[in-house]
């Protein structure tokens, strides 16, 4: 359960994600809730395995009800959904949501630990698998206490320790930064950046900051108001690694101001 | 630990300086306006009448202590097993639940000459008076606590696959404790008012009695001022009782239960 895989960062270099079969197939997804809101309509969206895509749109226009509906957490009532070839594939996929959602009564380790718990793994290869994820997140020192001895930032930093417990090879990040101030925030798209690089799983990133999404982002994808619709898709061909040097880059402004423009049309 | 020591200063201070006029003005009253001890018996009379039976309060305190802290503890686990009953299966919660609701609407007086006849006189009916007064905020704390839960986190929960046994064992029972502890308060407090209505109808007899038997004695009797001990027994009692559930409730939430930040 715990293993880790062969490094996966040689299977893909920067681009050629596209040639092998894609993490995920939208096609034609719409979403009406029993209510008759419809809170999606006919989302085609292809995401290459390893990609890292980001959604911007406007406050409630579905991004969130999309990232739910594809970890099936929501069914979808139009088109199909399918993930690395398979319609029901869920082992693969984690979910960061916008509050950290940590038990109060674990300590940090005990909620880094418990998606290995539900899943019935093995506990000594965990315990240590954990550790080195609550390293990699920069909270080694941390793993003893409790979620309200911690900061918000590195509340989401569990969060996201918890998420990569399972080596998922999807990661669904629904505005996870959203609460958090600016300079946090920046350090934690620095971090996020970085794991990313490390395992290149797939990840589908909600969020209303246009400057995160393009630092993030293989490609960004912008939604129009509801019913949720994909209206722009827009590649940020800038170079990978990012550092913190792109934010001051004119190419990184250029997209920030584009696709700032065309959420604005949307609101 | 100075500046504990000075807070808990400020703090008891001005419910001190409060309960020393009161006690001066009441003096004050009976002695100026010359009322029979037997009718409003001034706080010396209280303070001698108290003093003067010491050892029996204090048996008798100890006895309703028991009652009471008996029939809270009868409660505690009774309320959290309905609770728990209640958020399992929807069809006896709503075949159940008004009946519950007849244990807080029922005046406990109209019930009691029936504990008394089917139980008799003693301890065991004035526990049962207590556990009937308090069990009701236990139910439906420990039912809201056991139902009322974070989406976010029930969803973390469907999408590790997580089994019903683990979702109630690792999400449901512990986010439950914060709302029994809020309940445990409420009902802790309700068990000794409980323990000493029992004890008006179903105490004890001669030897052995609780508070609520010596109150009714001594208003028989017109001793007033012993009736005023014996109520102000009374009143330290629940303080006490609740004091102790609360503590221990803040110590428990101050643990693991503290709210997130999420900024």
């Amino acid at each position: 359960m715990t293993t880790r895989r062969p490094a996966p960062s040689s299977l893909r270099s920067l681009g050629d994600g596209l040639t092998g079969s894609p993490a995920l197939v939208a096609e034609g997804v719409g979403l009406t809730y029993a209510g008759g809101i419809e809170a999606l309509r006919n989302v085609d969206l292809t995401v290459a395995d390893g990609q890292f895509v980001s959604i911007v749109g406007p406050s409630g226009c579905g991004k969130s009800t999309f990232l739910k509906a594809v970890a099936g957490l929501i069914p979808i009532t139009h088109g199909t959904l399918t993930l690395r070839g398979d319609s029901d594939r869920r082992a693969d996929v984690a979910f960061v949501f916008q509050s950290p959602t940590l038990l109060t009564w674990r300590t940090v380790l005990g909620n880094v630990e418990l998606p290995n718990e539900l899943r019935g793994g093995g506990r000594s290869t965990a315990r240590s698998h954990a550790r080195e994820l609550l390293a990699l997140v920069g909270l080694a020192d941390f793993a003893d206490r409790f979620p309200s001895e911690l900061s918000g930032g590195m509340q989401m930093r569990v969060s996201l320790a918890r998420a990569l417990m399972t080596d998922p090879r999807i990661m669904l990040l629904d505005e996870p930064f959203g609460a958090l101030d600016d300079l946090t925030r920046q350090r934690l798209n620095e971090d996020l950046h970085r794991i990313w690089l490390r395992d290149r799983w797939t990840g589908l990133f909600v969020t209303h900051n246009v400057s995160e999404a393009v630092y993030l982002s293989d490609r960004v994808v912008v939604m129009s108001s509801r019913p949720g619709q994909i209206v722009a898709d827009v590649p940020i061909e800038l170079s990978i690694p990012r550092t913190p040097d792109h934010r001051s880059d004119p190419g990184f402004a250029a997209y920030v101001r584009e696709i700032g423009a065309r959420l604005r049309e949307e609101v | 630990m100075a500046a504990r020591a000075s807070a808990l200063v400020r703090s008891a201070l001005p419910p001190l300086t409060l309960f020393l006029t009161v006690a001066a003005l009441w003096h004050g009253a009976t002695a100026i306006l010359n009322i029979p001890a037997f009718v409003l018996p001034g706080p010396a009379d209280v303070a001698r009448e108290a003093f003067a039976n010491g050892a029996r309060l204090v048996s008798a305190t100890g006895l309703t202590a028991v009652a009471a802290l008996s029939g809270f503890c009868a409660s505690l686990v009774i309320g959290c097993l309905i609770g728990f009953a209640f958020s399992q299966w929807p069809l006896v919660r709503s075949s159940c639940y008004p009946y519950a609701i007849f244990l807080q609407t029922v005046p406990i007086v109209a019930i009691a000459p029936l504990i008394i006849i089917w139980f008799g006189t003693g301890l065991q009916s004035v526990i049962l008076v207590a556990f009937i007064v308090s069990l009701f905020p236990m139910i439906t704390n420990a039912t809201a606590g056991l139902t009322t839960l974070d989406r976010d986190l029930l969803a973390l929960f469907r999408l590790y696959h997580a089994s019903r046994w683990q979702t109630l064992t690792k999400l449901r029972l512990p986010a439950a404790v914060p709302f029994v502890i809020a309940g445990a308060k409420t009902s802790s407090g309700l068990s000794v008012i409980g323990a000493i209505v029992g004890e008006f109808f179903a105490g004890y007899g001669a030897e052995r009695y609780g508070l609520g038997y010596l109150i009714t004695l001594t208003s028989g009797q017109l001793k007033t001022a012993y009736l005023f001990s014996a109520v102000l027994c009374s009143t330290a009692l629940g303080l006490v009782m609740f004091g102790a559930i609360s503590a221990i409730g803040n110590a428990v939430l101050n643990r693991w239960f503290r709210h997130q930040t999420h900024g």
